[in-house]
């Protein structure tokens, strides 16, 4: 198989450190240290990635690993810190519509169990209170409160339960029950709206009906107030319409990223960047405004490549489910293939927020528009649309262990993919660390990438 | 028979609402001779092997109407594979929050479900005969046996209550607090149930008893839970706990965890791999009798 020529291991990126930071020196990124740092740290994982070899990235890397310390420091700045959970990505944009509040996921915790392999305390914690491997690796964030050991507790928790997994919002009930208050808050099940029942058209041509967006309107304003009390200071309709313009601006620089990437005939940014940088749009990593000057690096990037690659010939894939390694990403392009599309769960959080309509009610259809909360047959045909607008060759759909939807969506995306599409679909599931599974993974890729390229010949 | 019967697998289906729309509710919390799981559930990854079989007892009845509910991820995507091709089935959003615009929603729902069954040939609903049906209801009565009283708690069994019944009191217990879904923790008392001043009124308020009187685990925050189980173990005095729950079943695995924490009672976890209760089962309840009894 082919090897990807430009990707860097750590040890590499080491080496040429002083070169890279001296080409971030106008971008004023004080954190930025060799990644060698974060792995005599315990995130053991990186040295068993391979990286994009740009300054962007190594400037995506350290913000994605200095997170914690961030909160840390906003902690002593006098900002007041909210754990958002679950909905993935509409209240971090409420949060920081006020100055003093500095949102992130405690869910992020899922990945500790991969970056930092044996030397996740989280995991271990979590294990002690009776929590074992048979729960979903989210059951880190469990760990993680209790040890007070991977990010500083928030002083407040926002949970959404409903229409969410069922492992998570147990776990986050044990959080509860080890005496951390949780505003709970109600994600509805997103139904199809009946005949004469009066709809909305929500992002990604899905609808539901016009109540349910009422009720979650009821249910974000007393957020609101929870997040106002907790600020000490009013969130206002007019400082969230700045909010949403700002996280606006977010959005768009993703998805300008993800169009360049995906559209191109060339490999323009690997594919475990990609999946890192998709991740920070759900709470902007902790610092909104950083988050928009990485996510302009990136795209310049991006751009620059566009018109010095050459093309690629590797085989197109649409990525479901953000995998538990984040190696599979690094596996995939080993095996001669590339993203060309992704579903990690909270497509609903890289659309456009409306800016014409009274912001709750905005953010409410954001909100309805989660792919995880409606029929998994939704989501797959939104998968298979984009799989066509995107000439997807396969599709991958990534299983979770211990996620229950992952036993319904395989299927369903397959018999969609099949009947609209008529190209393969794989489904891989890929544990924290995926070393033990990793030839088998690799075989089973390849064996997509092979039925590709043979019907790319008999065609 | 009634040729309209309405089957479904949770207690948050009102059955005064579902006899007072002419239909027979049908709840089914195990396989049963009657209406057996189709094909015999075999341990699939990630899938409950409760959700498995009633998909199949579904499939192959003939029930004029079906109400699913939202409760569990495992029962919510069920109904999607069910939904995809019946026009007979109805998933009725029950919410996890407790507040007040949470019940608004679950009273509309009730509204959506009166609709739904009158469209499938039903009667449309009155006050009256909402009420009439509320009163001929009464919940399943706990044991109170000269044997070992144990608590039992959970959800769906792979085998028919009384007969889970029969085994824990050949193994010398007899269950003391019932708080399995199909039992009193999940029934509300109507006996104050009144008719209001409209229909519509009358749903909201058998809405209102229903959500405000359930105690479920999977209600957060589930306090009300925990205040119910308080006074149980309390007036019961239990020897230990069963937790009979499914193979996949996120919500009573974990809860598990906090219930042996919190009572510090013997507890045990029966999981329900297949639609049978299974030898290893069997032998794991013995000894856990055992050790209520020497306790």
């Amino acid at each position: 198989m082919t090897e990807i020529p430009n990707r860097i291991t750590v040890k590499e990126w080491d080496r040429r450190f002083a070169e890279d930071a001296a080409k971030l020196m106008d971008a004023h990124v004080p954190y930025l240290k060799p990644l060698t740092a974060y792995v005599e740290e315990g995130d053991t994982r990186l040295t068993r990635l391979k990286f994009d070899p740009s300054p962007a990235s190594l400037w995506l890397w350290n913000f994605l690993l200095s997170e914690n310390e961030r909160l840390s420091a906003k902690l002593e700045d006098g900002h007041r810190l909210v754990g958002t959970m679950k909905d993935l990505g509409t209240v971090p944009v409420m949060a920081y519509s006020l100055p003093n509040l500095t949102a992130f996921y405690p869910d992020g915790a899922w990945w500790i169990p991969c970056i930092m392999e044996a030397n996740a305390s989280a995991l271990k914690a979590a294990e002690e209170l009776g929590i074992n491997e048979s729960v979903c690796p989210v059951r880190a964030m469990v760990g993680a409160i209790a040890a007070e050991s991977d990010f500083p507790v928030p002083g407040l928790m926002v949970c959404a339960v409903g229409a969410t997994c069922d492992d998570f919002s147990a776990l986050a009930q044990f959080i509860n029950g080890l005496g951390h208050a949780i505003h709970w808050w109600e994600l509805p099940h997103r139904r199809a709206p009946a005949a004469g029942e009066e709809s909305v058209t929500l992002q990604g041509g899905l609808s539901a009906p016009a109540s349910l967006v009422s009720f979650v309107v009821e249910q974000l304003a007393e957020i609101r107030k929870a997040l106002s009390k907790y600020a000490g200071s009013e969130l206002t309709d007019e400082a969230l319409r700045l909010g949403i313009t700002e996280a606006n601006r977010a959005r768009s620089l993703i998805r300008e990223i993800r169009n360049a990437v995906f559209s191109s005939k060339k490999r323009l940014l690997s594919a475990v960047d990609l999946l890192i940088a998709e991740m920070l749009i759900i709470h902007f990593c902790s610092d909104r405004d950083e988050c928009i000057r990485l996510f302009e690096a990136i795209l310049s990037e991006v751009r620059q490549r566009e018109a010095v690659e050459p093309d690629s010939d590797a085989v197109r894939i649409f990525w479901v489910n953000p995998p538990s390694d984040i190696k599979a990403m690094n596996i995939l392009e080993d095996c001669g293939m590339r993203l060309c599309g992704t579903d990690f769960m909270f497509t609903h959080s890289l659309s456009a927020i409306p800016e014409d309509l009274p912001p709750l009610e905005a953010l409410a259809m954001c909100v309805l528009a989660d792919p995880m909360i409606g029929p998994t047959r939704d989501r797959a045909g939104m998968i298979t649309a984009e799989s066509r607008r995107l000439g997807a060759e396969g599709i991958v759909v990534s299983r979770i262990p211990g996620a229950s939807h992952c036993a319904f969506e395989g299927s369903i995306i397959k018999e969609l993919a099949g009947e609209e599409l008529d190209i393969p679909v794989l489904e891989l599931e890929i544990p924290p660390v995926c070393d033990a599974y990793e030839q088998s993974m690799r075989g089973r890729l390849e064996a997509l990438r092979e039925t590709v390229i043979a019907r790319r010949t008999s065609q | 028979m009634n040729p309209l019967t309405a089957a479904y697998s949770s207690p948050w289906v009102p059955a005064p609402l579902v006899k007072a729309c002419g239909f027979t509710p049908l709840p089914i919390y195990s396989p049963s001779d009657e209406y057996p799981a189709a094909n015999e559930p075999v341990p699939t990854e990630g899938r409950c092997p409760w959700s498995r079989a009633f998909e199949d007892m579904i499939e192959q009845s003939e029930f004029a109407a079906v109400i699913m509910t939202t409760t569990c991820d495992q029962m919510r995507r069920t109904a999607e594979l069910l939904e995809q091709d019946r026009g007979d089935i109805i998933t009725l959003t029950v919410p996890s929050t407790t507040s007040i615009s949470s019940m608004r929603l679950y009273q509309s729902e009730l509204r959506r479900l009166a609709s739904f069954l009158t469209s499938r040939s039903g009667t449309p609903p009155t006050s009256g005969a909402i009420l009439g049906a509320a009163a001929s209801i009464r919940p399943r009565a706990s044991q109170k046996a000269a044997r070992t009283p144990v608590c039992l708690l959970g959800s769906h069994l792979p085998v028919p209550f009384d007969v889970f019944e029969a085994i824990l009191e050949e193994h010398g217990a007899c269950i003391a607090i019932d708080g399995m879904e199909a039992g009193p923790a999940f029934a509300p008392s109507l006996d104050d149930f009144t008719e209001g001043a409209s229909l519509e009124g009358t749903i909201n308020a058998l809405g209102e008893a229903y959500f405000s009187q359930i105690k479920d685990s999977f209600s957060r925050p589930n306090s009300a839970f925990y205040r119910w189980l308080s006074l149980e173990l309390k007036s019961a005095a239990p020897k230990g706990i069963i937790i009979a729950r499914n193979c996949w079943c996120d919500k009573w695995a974990i809860e598990g965890i906090r219930i042996r924490e919190w009572t510090g009672l013997p507890t045990l976890e029966l999981e329900f791999t297949s639609g049978e209760l299974s030898v290893s089962a069997i032998s794991r309840l013995e000894a856990f009798m055992e050790t209520c009894r020497n306790d």
